[in-house]
């Protein structure tokens, strides 16, 4: 048998035993499909067709005035008419931010030319936008023309309209990272655990290289990442996460860096962290934290200075460039240097952890 | 007597197995710091009403050919803390933001105010989204600059607990304190499920025939695992309200009112994993089984995920998961409320812990049926 065919048949193996173990398949397939849901859920729709802010108003004169006052804010706010006590206690109570009174003299305030209204706000100071929107209803008034509150026009750089799907792709890409890089760094320390068994010892005194052993354990963590990635992407995509809307080659760039970059980073982490428990224990944490600090789930345009320059450290920001980078910017160009950095991170990582895991045949 | 006594055997020998298991230590106390350390510091922007971004945003705008356009450029360029103005021809801004030179473009068309401005931006960036306030505020600002309005502000003093939030207690607090209660939340479940894995185990490993063998009874030990989980339930969240105040300041409020809803939050936590262990019996099954539930739970009550970026939809629909009634509570301790104060969420909790531990006690009794 030769050597090709024997690193063929261990990774295949690895395979084959990851695919019959309910639990593995629990954690790399089932548990991140129900947490993208979850996630496409919450983030659905979030462009799409904006609410308008909610307004209390308190209507004390009753004239035809404060009726066509409250039809010229009904275009700008989602109007709901209520008893001055009421609108005190929900301020009171925190409930809502904002209520405006209409007073008794109101309608004679607009006949003389200076319309007088009053408004009533929480402890947080009255939103500018809102106060503005008023004073514009009440304008209205005046000149009879009714007020036009229509929204900005959002588009990506590429000049299509925001609807929130990008945004629904980039949650769910940042779920599926942090489960790719959980399985592939608990698959590093199966090597470990085998010769913690003896059943690595007992490969190796029936005459395969420990070197074999080593690059099959590394193909079966490519392959795993790959397979993973790719039947998480095919579910999510099935149950209606829109990943083609840019086109094929975006996404596969991306996907490929990434699994790449993760499975680099988890034999690098397996040729230096020899117990299997220390290992399962950072697949418990540190995908998640490399995923928030590397902007997978916030936005990093929020965050402190030093920790955007700490995201470029982090191979998620990377791999969330990429994305971004192939689907709403310069297509593969923009996504050029991201995926270099990936796949660079990846070499390094395989090659650092090949030297461990040699090391450790030796002692 | 004689029960007592097993009953509190039992639970300091699941107490222990855990505080002697080094990894669910780390797992759980370490792993929760460094999250709320992470998002204290990162995403403190997006719960700060006077957010200002680190840098000035780059943002390249349509050069003015009218007062309006000229006007809104003015009163953009006059925030220098967040934008940067880069006046630019349509074209050139699309092309600056599509090359990364600047994080978004203005199109101010010649119809402004009348007509929308376009914003080119990132999808899902904060850049976006301040633009927007800043725009529109404008725009509506030109279109009433001449007006007579007489507009009066009066503020409501608030009632209650000191917060500006009432319903929505999450508003008002900072990234540490709001994620030193949500992530506490998150993992109280996962410790108190520890005690009925361990307890799931002792059937799979034999450990528990021999106890019934030397004479303790089924239901002392069905609860003596259902009490230990919510005695590492009190002593996790304990723990965690000490470290988080010591290392990130954060005020858990009113400690009679925090002991009293820690305990029925312990309870109910302890409640669900037992009925959990109540239909499943395998020990690995049943972790997998609470790792995802209890993952499930976290994101939906806003554990995980800020309630002020959950969709309302979902903020309403989940408001009655235990983990949200928790979450709520010590949210509102936090902003000064009293013991009293919380009757709604301790009612909550208690009858969801009754309802729970009463329903796994009788699942468990029937699947028990015909044991010696």
């Amino acid at each position: 048998m030769s050597a090709l065919r024997r690193i063929r048949a261990m990774a295949g193996w690895a395979l084959l035993r990851t695919a019959r173990s309910s639990g593995d398949l629990f954690w790399i397939l089932v548990l991140p499909v129900l947490v993208s849901f979850l996630v496409a859920n919450m983030l659905g729709g979030s462009g799409q067709g904006k609410s308008m802010p909610e307004l209390m108003v308190v209507n004390e004169d009753q004239t035809a005035y404060a009726s066509a006052m409250i039809e010229a804010l009904s275009t700008g706010f989602d109007v709901q008419v209520v008893e001055r006590t009421a609108a005190e206690a929900e301020l009171a109570r925190g409930n809502a931010l904002l209520a405006l009174v209409l007073p008794a003299a109101f309608g004679e305030s607009v006949e003389a030319g200076r319309p007088q209204i009053e408004l009533l706000h929480g402890r947080s100071a009255v939103k500018r936008e809102a106060e503005a929107r008023i004073r514009l209803a009440a304008q209205s008034l005046m000149t009879g023309d009714s007020p036009v509150f229509s929204d900005l026009i959002h588009e990506t750089p590429r000049g299509n309209g925001v609807n929130g799907e990008f945004e629904q792709v980039r949650g769910v890409f940042g779920v599926i990272l942090v489960f790719c890089l959980t399985a592939l760094l608990i698959r590093g320390a199966v090597i470990h655990s085998e010769r913690e068994k003896g059943s690595l010892q007992r490969i190796i005194s029936c005459g395969v290289s420990y070197w074999e052993v080593v690059v099959a354990h590394v193909m079966s963590i490519l392959l795993i990442g790959l397979l993973q990635a790719a039947i998480l992407l095919t579910v999510t995509g099935i149950l209606g996460i829109p990943w083609l809307i840019e086109g094929l080659w975006p996404l596969i760039w991306t996907v490929l860096g990434s699994v790449f970059c993760s499975a680099g980073i988890a034999v690098g982490l397996a040729g230096f962290v020899r117990k299997p428990s220390a290992l399962q224990m950072l697949a418990g944490g540190l995908p998640s934290l490399l995923a928030m600090l590397g902007g997978a789930f916030f936005p990093l345009d929020v965050a402190p200075a030093a920790v955007q320059q700490l995201a470029r450290m982090n191979p998620f920001y990377w791999s969330m460039e990429a994305l971004s980078g192939g689907m709403v910017y310069r297509g593969l160009a923009s996504q050029a240097v991201p995926l270099a950095l990936l796949f660079l991170v990846g070499v390094c990582g395989i090659v650092i952890g090949i030297q461990g895991l040699r090391r450790t045949e030796l002692t | 007597m004689q029960a007592a006594r097993q009953l509190i055997t039992i639970i300091s020998g699941l107490l222990m197995r855990l505080v002697r298991d080094g990894s669910a230590i780390v797992w759980l106390i370490m792993l929760p710091l460094l999250i709320i350390f992470v998002l204290g510091v990162t995403v403190q922007g997006l719960f700060s009403p006077d957010f200002t971004p680190a840098r000035p945003f780059r943002v390249a705008i349509t050069e003015a050919s009218s007062d309006a356009q000229q006007h809104l450029i003015r009163a953009l360029g006059s925030q220098e803390d967040f934008f940067e103005i880069i006046p630019v021809s349509d074209l050139d801004a699309r092309r600056m933001v599509l090359d990364r030179e600047v994080d978004a473009a203005v199109l101010v068309p010649n119809g402004y105010p009348e007509e929308a401005p376009v914003v080119v931006s990132e999808p899902g960036q904060a850049v976006g989204s301040i633009l927007e306030e800043f725009i529109q505020t404008e725009r509506w600002s030109i279109a009433a600059v001449d007006s007579a309005v007489e507009l009066a502000r009066m503020e409501v003093a608030s009632e209650g607990p000191n917060t500006d939030a009432g319903d929505s207690p999450w508003l008002g607090l900072s990234a540490f304190e709001y994620y030193a209660v949500g992530l506490t939340v998150m993992f109280v479940m996962f410790a108190a499920h520890h005690a009925m894995v361990f307890t799931a185990g002792d059937r799979e490993s034999g450990a528990y025939a021999r106890v019934r063998a030397f004479g303790v009874k089924r239901e002392t030990y069905l609860l003596g695992g259902w009490a230990a989980a919510v005695a590492i339930g009190v002593a996790f969240i304990a723990v965690m309200a000490g470290l988080t105040r010591l290392l990130f300041g954060v005020a858990w409020g009113d400690w009679l009112g925090w002991l009293v809803l820690t305990a029925v939050t312990a309870a109910a936590m302890a409640s669900v994993s037992f009925l959990m262990s109540s239909v499943v019996a395998k020990s690995s099954t049943l972790e997998q089984l609470g790792s995802t539930v209890f993952m499930i739970m976290a994101m939906a009550s806003g554990s995980s995920i800020p309630l002020h970026v959950l969709p309302s939809w979902l903020k309403s629909a989940l408001a009655w998961l235990p983990s949200r009634v928790a979450l709520e509570g010590y949210f509102q301790l936090s902003h000064g409320a009293h013991s009293r104060n919380l009757a709604p969420e301790l009612a909550a909790l208690g009858t969801t812990s009754l309802i729970l531990f009463t329903l796994g006690w009788l699942i468990s009794s029937v699947r028990a049926r015909g044991e010696a």
